[in-house]
């Protein structure tokens, strides 16, 4: 029983009886840390279960404020937060749901000029981001910091969901080269989304996160899982590696992170 | 040898005799389920293969689940032995 006090044991006693995660399993989570970008309606179910798993470092960056719009999918947040910074929002919930883990904050956008200070020191990286630009910056990142990426996407009734091993299987851009445009690039704010929607897509990001770090299992790598709400169905796409990929393919051309790859212009974000 | 560890139940110690396997014993009267298996769990995940747990649990249906999740870890359960009180002693030999 090394390592646990007679709370822990209690708290985690359902990991510790799982053959997949014993005592020692809970404490590789315990000393893993895992940084959630966003934390809105993927990043709240996210951060809720990795931190309730006890996950021993969360880090959540995310730069805006809670408003009215969040609510009916942004679990982290609650009426009285309205105007408050998410990250702020979210670690007073997080902190007293389980005091084992250290919740690092950061209120900033992620950007080429942060984002390999943002996922240093991580062992895993949670994509929960509104917008196309992050989403490619943190695929980039990840993949030359051979760095795990859980990547998932929501609108309307339909998620998208992929694990990102770089080295093993394709990264975001092996599958989606460039982002779609225009009208084939709504908003939530525009074309709506089931706050459950988001839950559930956020829900099997913390559960691939967590098998990532436990090494458990078999991940999302090489897959990209459709969940259609409306029909409740769950649909997989499999899908190698692109040689010619310009992050991760034979010939990169994406070798460092550099301003002019990730055009704002497609990431416009709304509440 | 004899070593204690802290935590609800009597606690754990180790004996040897010459020449014989070193037995830890694991005391959890008083622990109830699934604690009684969450604990002989972690004691024997920090044993080595072959080497000998006694657990002591006076909580009944511990008796029970206690050999039978044990056994789908793979581990061995040598006996399980009631005793006054009532207690049970169950011997388990870590293999899995």
């Amino acid at each position: 029983m090394k390592g646990f006090t007679e709370n822990q044991i209690r708290r985690y006693s359902r990991h510790i009886v799982l053959p997949q995660i014993g005592g020692k399993g809970q404490r590789a989570l315990l000393s893993s840390k895992a940084l959630v970008v966003g934390a809105g309606g993927l990043g709240s179910p996210v951060c809720y279960y990795l931190v309730a798993a006890g996950v021993g470092v969360v880090g959540i960056a995310d730069m805006d404020q809670v408003g009215l719009s969040n609510l009916q999918r942004q679990i982290l947040h609650s009426t009285e937060d309205l105007d408050k910074p998410k990250v702020d929002s979210a670690r007073e919930k997080l902190e007293r749901l389980n005091p084992d883990v250290a919740v690092l904050t950061y209120q900033e956008p992620v950007t080429h000029d942060n984002v390999m200070g943002l996922i240093k020191g991580y062992d895993v990286v949670i994509d929960c981001v509104d917008n196309f630009a992050a989403r490619y910056l943190l695929n980039d990142a990840c993949v030359l910091t051979g760095k795990p990426l859980i990547e998932a996407g929501v609108l309307r009734f339909d998620g998208l969901a992929m694990t990102i091993i770089p080295g093993e299987g394709p990264c975001y851009r092996c599958i989606f080269p460039k982002p779609p445009t225009g009208s084939d690039a709504p908003s939530c704010a525009e074309a709506g989304i089931l706050g459950a929607t988001a839950g559930i897509l956020g829900t099997i990001q913390a559960a691939e996160a967590i098998k990532v770090l436990l090494g458990v299992g078999r991940t999302l790598s090489g897959r990209l899982l459709a969940v259609d709400v409306l029909a409740m169905t769950f649909t997989e796409l499999e899908s190698g590696q692109d040689a010619g990929c310009p992050v991760c393919g034979e010939e990169p051309l994406i070798q460092e992170i550099l301003g002019e790859n990730y055009d704002l212009a497609d990431c416009d974000t709304v509440d | 040898m004899h070593q204690r560890v802290a935590g609800r139940g009597k606690g754990c110690h180790m004996v040897a005799g010459p020449g014989k396997t070193e037995t830890t014993v694991l005391d959890l009267r008083g622990e109830v389920c699934p604690y009684a298996f969450v604990k002989t769990r972690l004691t024997l995940e920090d044993m080595e293969q072959g080497s000998i747990l006694k657990v002591i649990v006076d909580y009944r249906p511990a008796s029970a689940s206690v050999p039978k999740n044990i056994r789908t870890m793979g581990d061995t359960v040598v006996s399980v032995t009631r005793l006054p009180g009532p207690a049970w002693e169950i011997i388990i030999k870590r293999t899995g």
